[in-house]
């Protein structure tokens, strides 16, 4: 039971890693698209932009999911030298639990935001509601909900994806 | 009352562990339960917080410069400025060499971590087996890559201006960062050529014509990145966004066409290392804006404008408090976070006393960089120490003249502001 909840939650973790890579690398290629177009076409493209802030935040929100489960999120971790094992498992359960709730909050909420937006639509794609452009919030929440639950039950899994650490933004 | 109860969860929060773009967020409900506003208004703010086509300058800037340090860039940095440092034949050449390198390097990664890893992996080995101490090398690249946090394309530099809420142009930030990038590179040259002169460290060797103008060219493709990045700005041929776009295009373009010496295969892990360092500060921006608007409504920078104005009221010595907490705090966190959590709260209170945003900027972003350079969360100590492969401690005993140096370049930063204003003003920005 769970390994096959691990494998899942793999699965939703690669899913994750590839939708907002696959954003990263088109939000590298319409903005060059952009520059193209205005000084090669002579005609400066419009929906560049708009679909790059869309892919912004299906990369933000499904990366964050990622980076959580594989645990690189900065965090303050002072307090993990200080208490003794048994005090460290004691906070590292509070701040899953915390996490949860972070999740609950974009879930409900991110979910009432898609709603409120889902009738209006963006000028630079009409056939689009604006309540897509958010649904990677809630989804994001969901996603990120069902990692929280991964770690409280079977724990963190290892973080076999990446070669070497990432660069942090320092 | 409700200030106080904010920061207590905020505090709360980050003492249990909680990633703090998840603090920033659940401080921010906090916030919003006090103020009794609805949680809609904090979920409004989240989700504009990532809808800045503003945003985008992250993502460009970190896939250049990771396309940059890890496609063989730096290997051709650290050869050309081996070329130049051979001219005068110094002694303490290849401390010259490492210090030179991530000069360049930093104008194209923009990420210290970046240059850590990049020129030390590179520059530590040669280094010791020229007779360097493995620790002394370890130090030099550690120090040396806060550069990278100055000059452009300085993606901390995009954080800040984003932290401003776009007040504060990218550019301006850029062109403020170069001198004291240079600066701090020219002050711990001095160093190591102080240090060479005591410890008799070995000199440098001239390189012979026909490798040099070879090796010259090789890099030349790379620092070509600082050509499309800052001449396409100033130029006015792109935004600040386009030029990371175009740079981005261009880092791929010479690593897999011209280059060629890092494989497509590994091509994907590059592109998955990359979208979690932008998802992780992307997080961190848009839960910071929701905490930044509560603290808004909270009248919170007017109150700490307040409170500084009753310790004093010389500029002064107001900037060196906000230096002391600045560093106190680099202590603990991490640097993206003190950004956003810091800007909006201490630049009212410094603009309030005439100090200009963009050289604050600068005294932020040096301040934090020495906090990267020492435990308990330096990332560039932490990935110095695994690239020279030596211990912290061995690290903390022997880096206390590097962070001497550091300092006193804070103090000419803080206190001779046209350090950073002058190239700004130079060119009308």
């Amino acid at each position: 039971m769970a390994s096959a909840f691990r494998r899942w939650m793999d699965a939703l973790y690669l899913l994750c890693v590839i939708l907002a890579s696959a954003s990263l690398v088109l939000i590298s290629a319409v903005i060059p698209w952009s520059v193209y177009t205005r000084y090669v076409l002579n005609h400066a493209a419009s929906w560049p932009e708009p679909m790059a802030i869309l892919l912004t935040i299906v990369l933000t929100f499904f990366g964050a999911a990622a980076c959580y489960r594989t645990g690189i999120h900065m965090r303050v971790t002072v307090l993990h030298y200080l208490l003794p094992p048994l005090g460290i498992r004691a906070v590292e359960l509070a701040a899953e639990l915390l996490m949860g709730l972070a999740s609950l909050f974009m879930v409900i909420w991110g979910e009432g935001l898609v709603a409120t937006t889902w009738h209006q639509v963006i000028d630079a794609f009409p056939f689009l509601s604006v309540g897509v452009t958010y649904l990677p919030i809630p989804l994001g929440g969901v996603v990120t909900l069902l990692f929280v639950v991964e770690r409280l039950l079977i724990g963190a899994p290892a973080d076999r994806w990446a070669a070497r650490e990432p660069a942090a933004p320092g | 009352m409700d200030i106080v109860v904010v920061l207590l969860a905020l505090l709360a929060l980050f003492a249990l562990g909680v990633p703090i773009a998840y603090a920033l967020g659940l401080a921010a409900l906090v916030g919003a339960w006090r103020l009794g506003i609805p949680p809609e208004a904090v979920m409004l703010q989240i989700s504009s917080g990532v809808s800045k086509f503003a945003m985008l300058t992250i993502p460009f800037f970190v896939l250049a410069g990771a396309i940059m340090a890890e496609g063989g860039m730096a290997r051709r940095l650290v050869a050309f400025a081996n070329v130049l440092v051979g001219l005068v034949r110094l002694r303490g050449g290849l401390s010259a060499v490492n210090i030179i390198a991530t000069t360049f390097l930093s104008g194209i990664s923009g990420s210290a971590v970046a240059d850590t890893s990049a020129i030390g992996s590179v520059m530590i080995p040669q280094m010791e087996k020229s007779g360097y101490p493995r620790v002394f090398a370890t130090n030099v690249t550690i120090t040396a890559s806060v550069q990278a946090l100055l000059v452009p394309p300085s993606h901390n530099a995009v954080i800040y201006s984003l932290a401003t809420g776009g007040t504060i142009s990218v550019i301006a930030l850029f062109m403020a960062g170069v001198v004291p990038g240079l600066l701090l590179g020219l002050a711990l040259l001095m160093l190591c050529i102080a240090l060479a002169y005591r410890h008799k460290h070995p000199r440098g060797e001239t390189v012979p014509l026909g490798v040099a103008v070879k090796l010259s060219i090789d890099a030349l493709w790379g620092l070509i990145t600082l050509a499309i990045i800052l001449g396409g700005i100033l130029g006015g041929v792109f935004t600040a966004i386009e030029a990371g776009a175009v740079a981005c295009v261009w880092a791929f373009f010479v690593t897999m066409f011209i280059y060629r010496d890092y494989r497509w295969r590994e091509l994907p892990l590059l592109i998955h290392r990359t979208m979690r360092t932008v998802a992780m500060v992307m997080t961190l921006i848009a839960f910071a804006a929701s905490l930044g608007y509560i603290m808004a409504l909270m009248q919170v920078p007017a109150r700490v404008t307040a409170f500084f104005l009753t310790l004093s009221h010389d500029k002064s010595v107001i900037l060196l408090m906000i230096n002391a907490m600045l560093l106190l705090l680099g202590c603990v966190m991490d640097m993206a976070p003190s950004i956003l959590i810091c800007t909006p709260i201490l630049l009212p209170v410094v603009t309030s006393f005439g100090v200009d945003p963009v050289h604050f900027g600068m005294i932020m972003m040096l301040n934090l960089g020495i906090g990267l350079c020492h435990p308990p969360v330096g990332s560039i100590i932490f990935v110095g120490c695994a690239v020279g492969k030596v211990t912290m401690e061995q690290v903390m005993r022997h880096i206390w003249p590097f962070y001497a140096v550091m300092f006193v370049v804070l103090m000419l930063v803080t206190f001779i502001p046209s350090i950073s204003l002058w190239l700004p003003h130079l060119l009308k920005l």
